[in-house]
């Protein structure tokens, strides 16, 4: 069904060339054109993106191109790439490394290809955004949890209270105050660190005194 | 005519399968171009010179195409070929073309995604044909559609296409079945009984060559009646009915740009002459008047360049137009594929395709369309006759 809607959504697509305007430039546009996407071609890279391409793509040399490279950096949301590439040499491949390219388009530019190279790039472009939010989303679930865990600690100890007892107050809290569980268990957290600290410095203070006397 | 025997001939390649189980559609397309080659060598050839066609047969066997091709160009002299039916054998003849800068002309109807700078593609893509089928048939017909095809790419990427716009109208796939290109009347029973059982509305077919016959004729003795329950198609023409009869063709409807008994000047005039030279305009078809435009296409240009190289071909071939019997058709500089008219016709008691509905001007070839929506045709009005 993915797959499906890459197909469905390519001549919604925003493509942009960063690519010297030679003939491999012109038969990219024009295979862009008949496929119907809406393609854009400038060079040299502005300084600053204007409008946010869904697709660039980029040409590929044995020397990372700065002008390239810094329209990439500028540009907040990360376009599906797609490295334009005539050599397959080290320092060429390296450069499609580091430049993160989603897939490659070989020169000279040929019609056939085109599509595929997009279609891949754009499965692997959204495959890598839904794996950075499927991450992001487990990240935040194990530092709540560490969080309960530490929060649940605290009321077990200061209550005296086993853990389950420990849950049920916190999640009476959180509802009563309208906060999330997370919330209301670094409110805990922090607040121990607090009283904590108070007593571990007045202990220290009490030390300066008794050594003083 | 004139001319010193010293004129040496411009010598072009002619592929069409002559026997096997496209030869029926794909000889419509032999004549056609060979007609258009008479003509222009009667009117004095091209620069005083004969075009002389090499002739070769690779019955309908998709490798033989590539070998064929491979022999053809091979000649020095020849560097043009006209030819090929099947979507299978064109992606056999492609890459030899390409590697040598030959030109193909290709006068079928296809499924679209292909752009070849050496080939000139003068039949319909979906665009132009299925959408326009589609929506007549969700209009007249019913939502519910069952697909009966060859088993091969043409087929199944048309289908795709088919399947896409009948869901946005609102109806369904009911049924799906495909046969081997060779499949005898008898190997359609099991898909009849199920046509049966499932009850559609309408039934789209693309089965191609032999099987087109042999699958119609199977839903006749059946009790089959194609005015109750239509077959729609793509392909079927004039020559497949000749041969199935008017009895198993009655009711049964086709879209293509071109059916032989349309009223234009150059169509009266095209038949004219079909008939002298073949004796019967019987076995006409949308790609006979394809393979027959394209060689006129072919002979306007090298009258501009002198040569038959790829490149100079090319250069005066995109934007050209020709009055063809099919009505005015034109080149499309972005994309070598043709601007055409498009009709959907329905086959009468008497065996003779009407005209039901037609575009009133030639509609844009888009052959990168995966998405058909139903709001393109909005761009190409349509007349019901």
């Amino acid at each position: 069904m993915a797959n499906d809607n890459i197909i469905r959504q390519l001549r919604g697509l925003n493509v942009l060339v960063l690519h010297p305007r030679d003939g491999d430039a012109e038969e990219l546009l024009q295979q862009l054109n008949r496929i119907g996407c809406r393609a854009n071609a400038i060079w040299p890279p502005p300084s600053c993106p204007s409008d946010p391409a869904d697709l660039t793509f980029i040409e590929v040399r044995e020397t990372p191109d700065e002008a390239i490279t810094n329209y990439l950096k500028l540009t907040e949301d990360r376009p599906t790439l797609i490295g334009m590439a005539g050599y397959e040499s080290p320092s060429v491949l390296q450069n499609l490394i580091d430049l993160e390219v989603d897939s490659v388009l070989a020169k000279p530019v040929r019609p056939y290809g085109v599509l595929s190279s997009i279609i891949v790039a754009r499965r692997n472009w959204q495959q890598s955004k839904s794996n950075e939010k499927i991450i992001a989303k487990l990240k935040s679930k194990v530092e709540n949890s560490h969080k309960m865990n530490e929060a649940k600690i605290v009321l077990m100890k200061v209550h005296d209270i086993n853990e389950d007892q420990a849950y049920r107050a916190i999640r009476q809290q959180a509802m009563k105050c309208r906060k999330t569980i997370a919330e209301v268990a670094q409110s805990i957290i922090d607040a121990n660190v607090m009283l904590h600290d108070c007593v571990a410095k007045r202990v220290s203070d009490d030390d300066d005194l008794s050594e003083g006397a | 005519m004139a001319r010193s025997s010293s004129d040496k001939p411009w010598t072009v390649g002619v592929l069409f399968s002559q026997t096997g189980v496209t030869s029926i559609i794909e000889n419509s397309q032999l004549k056609g171009t060979l007609l258009a080659i008479d003509e222009i060598n009667q009117a004095g050839g091209i620069e005083g010179r004969d075009i002389s066609p090499v002739i070769l047969d690779p019955a309908s066997n998709v490798k033989q195409y590539r070998i064929y091709a491979e022999e053809m160009l091979a000649d020095p002299e020849l560097n043009v070929i006209f030819g090929c039916y099947m979507s299978s054998s064109r992606k056999e003849v492609l890459p030899v073309i390409e590697r040598q800068n030959g030109f193909l002309f290709y006068p079928t109807l296809y499924e679209g995604f292909e752009y070849s700078p050496n080939v000139i593609y003068g039949g319909a893509a979906p665009n132009q044909n299925s959408l326009p089928l589609a929506i007549y048939l969700l209009e007249n017909f019913g939502s519910r559609f069952y697909f009966v095809g060859s088993d091969y790419i043409y087929p199944r990427e048309s289908n795709r296409v088919m399947r896409n716009i009948v869901r946005q109208g609102g109806g369904q796939v009911v049924g799906e079945n495909y046969l081997s290109l060779d499949a005898r009347r008898e190997d359609f029973e099991w898909i009849l009984e199920d046509i049966r059982r499932v009850s559609p509305d309408v039934i789209f077919s693309t089965v191609v060559g032999i099987g087109t016959v042999n699958f119609y004729t199977a839903y006749h003795e059946s009790g089959g009646d194609g005015f109750k329950l239509p077959i729609a198609s793509l392909t079927t023409n004039e020559a497949e009915v000749a041969i199935m009869g008017r009895s198993a063709a009655a009711g049964h409807i086709t879209a293509a740009p071109y059916f032989r008994n349309i009223k234009t000047d150059e169509n009266a005039r095209f038949l004219g002459k079909y008939a002298r030279k073949f004796g019967s305009v019987e076995d006409v078809t949308s790609c006979c008047e394809a393979a027959y435009s394209q060689v006129h296409l072919f002979a306007n240009a090298l009258r501009l360049t002198g040569s038959t190289g790829a490149d100079q071909l090319r250069a005066v071939l995109r934007g050209a137009e020709f009055e063809a019997p099919q009505g005015r058709i034109k080149i499309d500089p972005d994309n070598n594929h043709t601007y055409l008219q498009s009709r959907i016709a329905r086959l009468g008691a008497d065996g003779e395709y009407r005209v039901e509905r037609e575009a009133v001007r030639p509609i844009k070839p888009d052959p990168y369309l995966a998405v058909p929506t139903l709001n393109d045709w909005a761009n190409a009005p349509i007349g019901t006759n």
